[in-house]
């Protein structure tokens, strides 16, 4: 029969609460070739493969069905495309790789606490500066869904790739979009949360894909390790 | 019965008859599209980057080329038509839509070029035996009322900007009625303190005091907020703006119902009500009376329009829509606004209609 792949992060501290989510679970997950290596297998379950790959490579990989279950963030499905959190299923939050979506803007805009004066700001930028307001962020789609429920149009986003919350110093961006769990970064860079600006609440999840194909033996065999977590499959 | 690509011959031989038909490429640069409409339009496009580091993408719509083109040719009037498919990004992945257009650039008289539009717009759609409905709308008409009620200065384009989206707007008007209060704490009162505070925050974090918003310009919104905070805007003109946004229906007794709510406030709308009943009452030859509906809420979402809008429409899916944008050709660097006046027609779904095509899945010219 087909095995169900899965997958968890290679490295770091996500690498190890995830070994210890499913060994509490009385699972093991052995790594074949040691650290360096890619596959492992999870004792006591033959028709499982599991896969260590970057978290957001997992994400992406979840959506598009090419592994079956595994663990990442959710911020990081979201920001593989606009809709994608629709194919996935969020199986299991796992009290762990806490860390918020927040959008921040330089902490000497005394004037703007809230996303209705960034409206206000945004709407009268282009006047004032003969440009667009811009955003740093690699969440491109969190950014723009956000911002168009506060009805803000008139931005553009500057992609950036890493380093965001230096954006507004080296004069790239405005203000940003990025991921914080306990805000240090943000404020070591100038940068304030704004009071309504949390954008996306995410911790590590289990995730099953919807995309991947599931053969009734798979489905049988999800079920079990789902239990064994202490999860109903849904 | 007469095929899809006879009914395209059809809708070719009615722009040549009003306009020179011109080509677009398939293939745009991106950035002109982010720099008119921002990021909103931006994730309806298909993008692809080049070996050049420049981002493209395929048409999303011909009128912003068009455009540039009439600028670009330094031309003083010009009627453009166009007739071929463009792409969008949709929630399931991107799709091809063949669309039909007609722009009119620079006319003498935009009363003529827009019943010209009207036009056009119906006989595309009688040729698909297609009985539509009309909603019109007015951003003059707003634009008059706005600049006449007793409101502070800085809220009008805030609230322009926002017309036509109506929940947006709505948002926008409770604020007026009940403005954030601010906790200053340690901030001081006096502007050149503020300024010496803020100057101090930003460059503690490293941030030019000159790239992006000033010291300056934050003290002075920040005492705008603090005095907008002390100045409610009067519950009766929130009201108003509600009552007028919230107007819709058939258009001889709408119009009536804003003539009398301007009269009671005070508010001369003349000239643009004139202007819009004018077409309305032309209208009438195309259209059955309860077939016109004007909806007083109701613009593109793109700040670029001006005047009268329209969408026809049939079982709630649109077929054609338009409308005077005489803002378009200023933002593009004219150095005036330059009456502009144009819709496009959505082949596809006048086909779909017609039954020849149940998935509005591409057809090809």
């Amino acid at each position: 029969m087909d095995k169900i792949i899965l997958a968890i992060p290679s490295k770091g501290r996500l690498e190890e609460q995830s070994r210890k989510i499913f060994l509490e679970a009385g699972m093991e997950i052995k790594r074949a070739g040691g650290a360096r290596s890619y596959s492992g297998e999870l004792t006591g379950f033959d028709d499982i493969l599991v896969r260590f790959l970057p978290a957001g490579e997992i994400a992406r990989e979840l959506v598009k069905g090419n592994i079956d279950i595994g663990i990442t963030g959710v911020d990081l499905i979201h920001e593989t495309a606009e809709n994608a959190i629709n194919s996935v299923v969020l199986a299991c939050e796992l009290g762990f790789g806490r860390a918020d979506v927040v959008l921040a803007v330089p902490d000497g805009w005394i004037d703007v606490t809230h996303m209705h004066d960034l409206f206000d700001v945004a709407s009268d930028f282009r006047v004032k500066h003969g440009r667009w307001l811009r955003i740093a962020t690699k969440y491109v789609n969190l950014t723009r869904k956000f911002l168009a429920e506060h009805g803000i149009a008139q931005y553009r986003i500057v992609q950036s790739v890493g380093a965001t919350e230096a954006a507004p110093a080296s004069g790239v961006a405005d203000l940003i979009v990025d991921i914080s769990s306990t805000g240090s970064t943000l404020k070591a860079n100038g940068l304030r949360i704004l009071e309504n600006g949390i954008i996306l609440q995410s911790e590590a999840n289990l995730i099953i894909s919807k995309s991947s194909e599931w053969t009734p033996a798979k489905r049988m065999a999800i079920a079990q390790i789902l239990d064994a977590i202490g999860i109903m499959e849904k | 019965m007469m095929q899809q690509t006879d009914k395209l011959n059809l809708l070719n031989n009615l722009l040549a008859m009003r306009a020179e038909l011109i080509n677009v490429p398939i293939l745009l640069e991106a950035n002109m599209f982010f720099e008119l409409a921002g990021e909103e339009f931006g994730r309806k496009l298909l993008l692809t980057s080049g070996a050049n580091n420049v981002e493209y993408c395929l048409r999303p719509e011909f009128t912003l080329a068009i455009a540039k083109k009439f600028l670009q040719e330094n031309k003083n009037s010009a009627a453009y038509g166009y007739l071929g498919p463009i792409f969008r990004q949709h929630e399931n992945g991107p799709k091809e839509f063949i669309q039909a257009g007609l722009e009119l650039l620079n006319q003498e008289n935009q009363d003529d070029s827009l019943t010209q539009i009207f036009t056009f717009a119906l006989e595309a759609i009688k040729i698909y035996n297609i009985k539509p409905v009309i909603r019109l709308g007015s951003v003059e008409l707003f634009a008059d009322i706005l600049t006449q009620i007793n409101i502070p200065k800085v809220w009008r384009p805030r609230i322009l900007h926002r017309f036509g989206q109506k929940e947006i707007i709505n948002k926008l008007l409770e604020r007026l009625a009940d403005p954030q209060q601010i906790n200053a704490g340690s901030l001081p009162w006096k502007k050149e303190e503020l300024i010496r505070v803020v100057s101090e925050q930003m460059l503690n974090g490293g941030i030019s005091l000159s790239a992006s918003r000033t010291p300056e310009e934050i003290a002075a919104r920040y005492i705008e907020k603090q005095e907008l905070a002390n100045s409610k805007v009067p519950k009766e003109i929130v009201f108003l703006l509600q009552n007028y946004l919230n107007i819709r229906g058939e258009a001889q007794k709408t119009l009536l119902d804003i003539e009398y709510l301007a009269k009671q406030n005070n508010i001369n709308i003349e000239k643009s009500l004139f202007r819009i009943k004018n077409h309305i009452e032309k209208l009438k030859d195309n259209f059955s009376p309860e077939n016109i509906i004007f909806d007083a809420g109701f613009s593109a979402r793109l700040d670029y329009y001006t005047g009268i809008v329209f969408q026809i429409s049939k079982e709630n899916k649109i077929l054609a829509s338009g409308g005077e944008y005489n803002r378009l050709l200023e933002r593009l660097g004219a150095d005036k606004q330059i009456n502009a006046t144009g819709c496009s027609v959505w082949v596809n779904r006048l086909n779909a209609l017609n039954n020849f095509d149940k998935t509005e899945e591409f057809i090809r010219v």
